[in-house]
């Protein structure tokens, strides 16, 4: 059994010079980590849904399962001095009589001060 | 990429140093009991209805537990309730969490760990109790807080640590108070961690 949420989006942020970092390079499947997002000059920031191939190429890569779906894809423009809210919030439920149960993950896009998404795994906003 | 992370309970050992750790999972959940152990199955050890005042559960740490896994930063880990546990406890019974009154609810671990104490079968001593009760909460103007006053609009902040390598985040030390009108019936309760 696996004991943790499979992802089921992962991020892109766009810089102003046209170039972007990718959660996972979509040739490799290898993980580019957040703190190397450059976030003074990110443009666009976006949550995009995993296609069956990404989602291979990473199992391949990582043995880290992510789950392709046909969910839209969020993004948050930015300008000079927007500061970003981009994070997985993670839910475990605790039954005291039924163990833990129900976890699940709402991937939240925004920016300080702006309006403020929360994205459920279903691709639904809250 | 994702980090693999338990709700576990501690167990045992000397304040400072728990004896055992272990993991929650659906069929291994936390009991809470008149007896410091990690024991799902065992009712042996209920939380006898008192003729008068109060009995209490030992006391138990619940904490999240980062084992592994790819990831930046885990933080901000909240703790709430639906806001109606459910349970009958009688009159000023609760479902009780360690209080702090500023800065992060949550038990710092191991550090602050304290062995939880009491008379097995009986009764367990009270989180406030000024002498035999959890050191790191005894002093406090409020030392505990009903469980069902964190609620979803409400949550209680247990670690607002960043966490950036494997290991224990902050936990919430939770007791039962029992009133000698409460009720006994089988229920269920739901406390939801976030992070």
């Amino acid at each position: 059994m696996l004991n943790y949420r499979p992802l089921v989006f992962f991020w892109i942020a766009e810089y102003e010079n046209g170039t972007a970092l990718p959660q996972f390079n979509p040739n490799t499947g290898e993980e580019n980590k957040f703190s190397l997002v450059d976030l003074p000059r990110v443009k666009r920031f976006g949550w995009y849904p995993f296609t069956h191939e990404l989602s291979a190429k990473i199992l391949k890569k990582t043995s880290t399962v992510t789950i392709s779906t046909d969910n839209p894809s969020y993004v948050v423009n930015l300008r000079k001095g927007d500061k970003l809210i981009a994070k997985r919030e993670n839910t475990i439920k605790f039954n005291m009589k039924g163990g833990v149960i129900n976890r699940k993950t709402v991937y939240v896009l925004g920016k300080v001060g702006g309006k403020v998404l929360e994205i459920h795994e279903d691709g639904e906003l809250k | 990429m994702v980090a693999t992370v338990g709700v576990y309970q501690a167990t045992g050992g000397t304040d400072g140093s728990p004896a055992n750790a272990n993991e929650n999972e659906i069929a291994t959940s936390t009991r809470l009991q008149t007896k410091d152990q990690f024991a799902p199955n065992d009712t042996s050890y209920p939380i006898p209805i008192p003729t008068s005042g109060y009995n209490y559960s030992y006391w138990i740490h619940a904490y999240l537990k980062i084992t592994g896994g790819t990831f930046t930063k885990i933080n901000n880990i909240k703790f709430w309730s639906d806001g109606a546990i459910g349970w009958n406890f009688g009159t000023n019974g609760e479902l009780r969490i360690g209080n702090r009154d500023s800065g992060d609810i949550g038990c710092p671990m191991d550090t602050e760990y304290d062995l939880a104490t009491g008379t097995e079968g009986t009764t367990g001593d009270s989180i406030e109790d000024g002498t035999n009760g959890h050191d790191y909460y005894n002093g406090q103007t409020t030392p505990t807080k009903n469980v069902e006053d964190w609620t979803s609009s409400s949550k209680a902040t247990v670690d607002s640590t960043d966490h950036t390598t494997a290991e224990k985040c902050k936990a919430a030390v939770l007791q039962v108070k029992v009133a000698s009108d409460a009720t006994q019936v089988k229920v269920k309760s739901c406390l939801p961690y976030g992070m």
